[in-house]
């Protein structure tokens, strides 16, 4: 057996980039720009032009203004967690969960504001194979057709689904690293408890929202998505991916 | 399967580069210690904030922005090269020493990452870059991805940044400011996965490297 620096050694990360000369990358995020979907009392999103070439100046250069909460982002414990051990940033959540074996539930039929429900995630795993500990889960509404960056974006903000807190508490049992979805939150438009943001958090379930091209997604896929290390964060934009295996 | 997060944390008293931009500034709109359900904060900051990619449209006039980064240039097979021996700036023999010829992903480990310049508030003129010489040759051996471990790939004195029109003139994408202090010179499977920003010529990103399986 060759040493662990030589190339043809299995744990060489040369066998790890072999491995995933098989795989495509999916880009799942949204791109960001000014007028995207925010939530009403967020900053959005926005680009100052710092400098540049046209303007006589040697680079360009922008000044961001984000919320952590803009477009594909990644929400960590402390953003509903006010104490105990839960109660950290974004900067703090380990790397090694963010990456892993992905389960894409679809439910595109919910109606307005409806809720998923754990049954519906049941039905999935009799279908599909069961969820486990540590896997990544990701619900797709079809919500992402609606993203837009003028009038017709508007429609992302109102009346969206979500997962409902047994689903949440069904979940959280399993032992999953992470639920993400293509609506503005986790939890249905209009959720005053916000179960499902409780209930994953509290357990140290991250969450990942504004998601696009979950239907490019076969039922399992493996999904990364790592945020920005923002000191004490309650959140961070994410550009999030997903490999699948490459036909033929 | 180990990972090594090379990403400086982005906070208010981090280091900048020092001319007219503003560091980082975080401003909360909401927080559960005031009552609020949830915490929530705005950030304003540079796109060369910490650990970053420059876009090709950084330096070149119709050079892609940020969005239509190829993911494949930031994520795959990499070399951490040793350079902390070099002083002053890495030419092209230190280069052609370190036998990089070959790789297409290159991290330049050099003092910079012995004397924890990245993780420190202020600004240290003093860094270690790359000559124009040695950009040349990191071109002309194929170099797609040049990793370094401050917050610029140019020797502080260049005026006429002639380091970054050399890389991105010919492509090669450029990350700067990694965390390499705890990173043995090897090879790793490169994560770096920048922003979607619309028009950009840059993105804060988070780096990390992955050893084994």
């Amino acid at each position: 057996m060759p040493d662990e620096k030589d190339p043809k050694h299995p744990k060489h990360p040369t066998a790890l980039a072999a491995l995933l000369q098989g795989f495509e990358i999916i880009d799942l995020s949204h791109t960001l720009e000014e007028g995207i979907p925010s939530w009403p009392t967020h900053a959005r999103f926005g680009q100052v032009l710092y400098e540049s070439y046209e303007l006589g100046d040697v680079a360009r250069h922008y000044g961001l203004t984000l919320s952590e909460h803009t477009g594909t982002h990644m929400d960590a414990p402390l953003h509903f967690i006010a104490e105990g051990p839960a109660h950290y940033g974004i900067d703090e959540v380990p790397l090694d969960r963010l990456a892993g074996r992905a389960a894409t539930i679809e439910a595109p039929e919910l109606p307005r504001s409806g809720l998923l429900t754990a049954a519906h995630v049941r039905e999935w795993e009799e279908e599909y194979g069961s969820i486990e500990e540590l896997d990544v889960v990701l619900v797709r509404y079809g919500w992402d057709r609606r993203w837009g960056t003028g009038p017709e974006g508007t429609s992302f903000l109102e009346d969206w689904p979500g997962l409902g807190g047994d689903a949440a508490e069904y979940l959280v049992g399993k032992g999953v690293s992470l639920v993400g979805c293509d609506t503005l939150a986790v939890d249905a438009f209009g959720s005053e408890e916000n179960p499902a943001h409780y209930a994953l958090l509290g357990k140290e379930v991250y969450i990942v929202e504004n998601l696009k091209n979950l239907d490019r997604l076969p039922p399992w896929s493996f999904f990364v998505a790592f945020p920005l290390k923002v000191r004490g964060g309650s959140g961070s934009p994410v550009r999030a991916v997903a490999l699948m295996h490459r036909e033929g | 399967m180990e990972i090594i997060d090379v990403t400086r944390t982005v906070d208010p008293k981090m280091l900048k580069w020092p001319d007219d931009t503003e560091p980082p500034s975080q401003e909360f709109v909401t927080r559960t210690d005031n009552g609020d359900p949830a915490t929530v904060s705005e950030w304003k900051m540079s796109s060369h904030t910490g650990t970053h990619m420059d876009a090709r449209m950084h330096f070149i006039p119709d050079g892609w922005p940020m969005e239509a980064l190829d993911l494949s240039r930031s994520v795959g097979l990499c070399r951490v090269v040793d350079l902390t021996h070099v002083e002053g700036h890495v030419g092209r023999a230190d280069l052609e020493a370190a036998e990089v010829a070959g790789q297409a992903r290159l991290l330049l480990k050099t003092r910079n990452s012995e004397l924890g310049f990245m993780q420190r508030e202020e600004f240290e003129e003093g860094y270690s870059a790359i000559s124009r010489e040695a950009a040349e040759y990191l071109v002309e051996i194929g170099v797609e991805t040049i990793g370094v471990d401050y917050l610029s790939v140019e020797p502080f004195e260049d005026a006429g940044f002639s380091t970054h029109h050399t890389l991105l003139g010919a492509d090669v994408v450029i990350l700067e400011g990694l965390v390499l202090t705890e990173v043995e010179p090897g090879e790793y499977f490169l994560a770096c996965l920048p922003l979607k920003l619309a028009g950009s010529d840059g993105s804060p990103a988070r780096a990390i490297l992955i050893r084994g399986l």
